[in-house]
């Protein structure tokens, strides 16, 4: 390598001859727009305190209003915000939590955003201001507490797996052979609200949907793959092959369901997860195959009290 | 004598092939200038006698009996009729008219862009009986023109280490003989989705002065500046004029479907903004350009502006000013100066309609869009801006004046702010009159007809903290600079 004289690396080094602040990109205008589509996360006595410039935002799809409260609509994204108020010392979201001038409200929010947001297209995201800024991504969260509460856990990793993986896929299932008969605008960070324009954005969030959390790679024989990555999802024979999965696939869940809530009681990380999973399945997807099998189980009562109880 | 003078132009021609310049005598040199002098004098003869047969027959009356057009079998009639419309309005002319008419059928033909090049002969009719004591002289112009080609493919594959992508074009001109062309591309890869344009232009009503273009599109396009990409899928439709005269214009009409994909950025403005988008857009750009070049103009001045508007998201105005003079035979001074603002109806405007500037072909010792606003190392764009640059074009030492390659010497400047509602007009415009960034350098350039390459050394003057700055050596590619 060659060294660049040092008279030169002077010469260049004196440019800019006048540096100026910077040019500020903040208007009150962002300001309300990010405040809009913020939902803080309410403060407890026992809320851990961070250094005041630390903070973290959880990117997700959507809210709805649960008993009060504002949770995700997706049961991923409430199991990322329980586990967050669950190591904090949080509460949910609520009605008076949400204005930054009441003084209920913490410093960490749940921000509405398109999945696109994300690096890897999947949400949710977590976002930590602390100076810098770090953006982790769903898989990284899950990877994270995989090794923080499963490494010396086989029993407790492989149940994880199961919820992550088994539910998961359920979840997709379910929206992707059963969202006609859904309210599914409401669930995703939507910008269209014409019909045409709705479709669009839909069309394409299920077909990019296929691909979250491997469930494409997972389940590669339900896609053909003569046909181009694009279109295959809404190619007739595709449609009824995943109908055909989605239903034995919730035959064996209901089976499983049992000893699934028995195995999970002990474990506070996967009993939210699991709580999240029922809370969703009964209250945005009830009208559903797997809505009904969730909702005709026992244990529902005391996944609600635990969403409740944060 | 004459013979004598014809063996000395023989032996002077072979003395220059034979010799260069510094092997000649002077004596050989000074014959060699005696013998230019006396071709230049015999030209310079010709053309004025050329020159005053014209001016003594200027209204000489013409009497065009019709006009031909050889090779033209692939071009509607009608068409063709609609081009020699200029000869064939009236049929008695005075020879002015008549040149003049034949210019502008011959620019109406090559403006189709569907001729390579056309030959005009004129002939002349012999008087019959009948009409020997007319004054008028009869004549048959004949075009003979030169197509190009009606299709045309290319097709190729690129394969790199694990990676591969493949493109074609299709094009078919003239398709029913009105000028009427389409263009298909298509490029799909490994690491790119697939991106296909289709382009569909003809002439309204005959006439090549206006054209009418509609696109249908969807790429995707990486904008580096913001981590992130972005996926268009649209249609664009556009008619302009191609008038000869230095005023020009366009209106655009576009639906378009934009998703924008976060790849890698932290910005708050990415992360809102990413997400699809529905523009809907009218926009109208008039051009007054009366420069001697397109690229690297010598004289001459460029007005550009235009207006558009999404009636459910914004409104948006551009100025462009540029100002060509020539000092002397080796020196030229060119202005450049462009503007804009964008209004949205809503709090915040979407980052795809925000203004970027800086780079090699904009402010120069700045990144591509290094300049204005910031969020975590990525550029979101600013609503309102003012940039501009005055550069010297002068003579290499050493390099013929005809040669494309140039000195330049240029200082610019730019700033690009949000726009905040609150401050208002005048808080706004005083924001953006308040210290903008600032830089200077020479280099070479070269000035080919299709674009302008340049090589400069430059330098930041001022500069404000987070602005991305190039010092030292920076190359440009393209047609138009600041």
């Amino acid at each position: 390598m060659v060294a660049v004289p040092e008279p030169v690396k002077k010469v260049f080094e004196a440019f800019p001859l006048v540096e100026q602040m910077p040019v500020s990109s903040a208007t009150p205008g962002k300001s309300a727009q990010l405040e809009q589509r913020k939902y803080y996360f309410t403060q407890t006595s026992e809320t851990k305190d961070l250094n005041n410039d630390e903070k973290f935002t959880l990117g997700i799809h959507n809210v709805i209003e649960f008993e009060g409260r504002y949770i995700p609509t997706d049961p991923v994204s409430l199991s990322q915000a329980l586990i967050l108020c669950f190591r904090n010392g949080l509460k949910l979201p609520t009605n008076t939590s949400t204005s930054p001038t009441n003084g209920a409200h913490s410093d960490h929010a749940m921000l509405t955003l398109s999945y696109v947001a994300s690096p890897d297209n999947e949400l949710p995201i977590l976002i930590e201001d602390t100076g810098s800024r770090i953006i982790r991504t769903g898989t990284m969260v899950n990877q994270i507490l995989s090794n923080k509460y499963f490494d010396k856990d086989i029993k407790g990793l492989y149940l994880n797996q199961f919820l992550d993986e088994r539910l998961y896929d359920m979840w997709v299932l379910c929206m992707l052979t059963e969202h006609e008969n859904l309210q599914v605008q409401s669930y995703w960070n939507q910008t269209f609200s014409d019909m045409i324009g709705s479709d669009m954005e839909l069309s394409k969030l299920f077909q990019d949907m296929t691909h979250w959390s491997g469930f494409r790679i997972r389940h590669a024989h339900l896609f053909n793959q003569l046909k181009t990555s694009t279109g295959d999802f809404w190619s007739r024979s595709n449609r009824k092959l995943l109908k055909n999965y989605y239903l034995t696939e919730v035959e064996r869940i209901q089976k499983k369901l049992p000893i699934l809530v028995q195995s999970v009681v002990e474990h506070p990380i996967l009993k939210l997860k699991l709580a999240s999973y029922i809370v969703i399945f009964d209250t945005l997807l009830s009208e559903t195959r797997i809505g009904q099998v969730f909702h005709e189980s026992d244990d529902l009562v005391d996944a609600r009290k635990i969403i409740l109880s944060y | 004598m004459r013979a004598l003078e014809d063996d000395l132009e023989d032996r002077l021609l072979k003395l220059q092939d034979s010799k260069d310049d510094k092997n000649k005598t002077p004596l050989e040199k000074a014959l060699e200038k005696l013998l230019n002098d006396k071709q230049e004098l015999m030209l310079e003869q010709n053309r004025r006698y050329l020159t005053a047969l014209f001016e003594d027959q200027l209204l000489a009356p013409i009497k065009i009996r019709n006009a031909q057009v050889t090779n033209s079998q692939s071009f509607r009639s009608s068409f063709i009729r609609a081009q020699l419309q200029p000869l064939l309005k009236s049929n008695i002319n005075t020879l002015s008219n008549f040149f003049e008419a034949i210019d502008e059928s011959t620019r109406n033909l090559l403006k189709s862009r569907l001729v390579d090049n056309v030959v005009i002969s004129i002939q002349t009719l012999p008087r019959n009986y009948y009409n020997r004591h007319k004054p008028s002289i009869e004549v048959v112009p004949i075009f003979q023109v030169i197509p190009v080609k009606r299709f045309f493919a290319k097709s190729g594959t690129n394969i790199g280490n694990g990676e591969g992508d493949t493109y074609i074009q299709f094009q078919f001109k003239n398709l029913w003989g009105g000028a009427e062309n389409i263009s298909f591309d298509a490029t799909t890869g490994t690491k790119t989705s697939l991106s296909y344009l289709v382009n569909y232009t003809q002439p309204l009503f005959n006439n090549v002065a206006y054209l009418m273009e509609n696109l249908w599109y969807r790429n995707t396009r990486l904008l580096e500046w913001i981590q992130s990409e972005v996926q268009t899928t649209g249609t664009t439709l556009r008619c302009s004029t191609q008038y000869d005269g230095p005023w020009n214009h366009d209106l655009l009409m576009e639906a378009s479907w934009r998703v924008l994909n976060n790849l890698n950025s932290k910005a708050d403005d990415v992360l809102l903004g990413a997400g699809s988008d529905f523009k809907k857009s009218i926009n109208y750009t008039g051009v007054h350009d009366t420069r001697d070049a397109k690229i690297l103009p010598t004289s001459g001045k460029l007005l550009k502006w235009s207006f558009e508007l999404n009636p459910w998201s914004y409104f948006k105005l551009a100025f462009e000013a540029q100002f060509a003079h020539k000092l002397n035979a080796n020196h030229s001074i060119l202005f450049k100066t462009k503007s804009g603002a964008l209004y949205p109806f809503t709090d915040v405007s979407n980052i795809l309609d925000r203004f970027n500037i800086g780079g090699p072909n904009d402010v120069r010792s700045f990144m591509m869009n290094g300049l204005g606003p910031k969020q975590f190392a990525s550029s979101v764009g600013g609503d309102i801006f003012i940039n501009g640059g005055i550069s010297m074009i002068s003579k290499l030492p050493g390099v013929p004046v005809d040669s494309g390659f140039k000195l330049h010497t240029f200082i610019n400047g730019g700033r690009l702010i949000a726009c905040d509602k609150s401050k208002g007009v005048y808080g706004n415009v005083r924001e953006l009159l308040d210290g903008g960034s600032l830089s200077t350098g020479l280099g070479i350039l070269y000035n080919h007809p299709a674009a302008r390459f340049e090589l400069n050394l430059v330098f930041p003057l001022v500069a404000h903290k987070r602005d991305s700055l190039r010092k030292g050596v920076e190359a440009g590619i393209g047609i138009s600079f600041l």
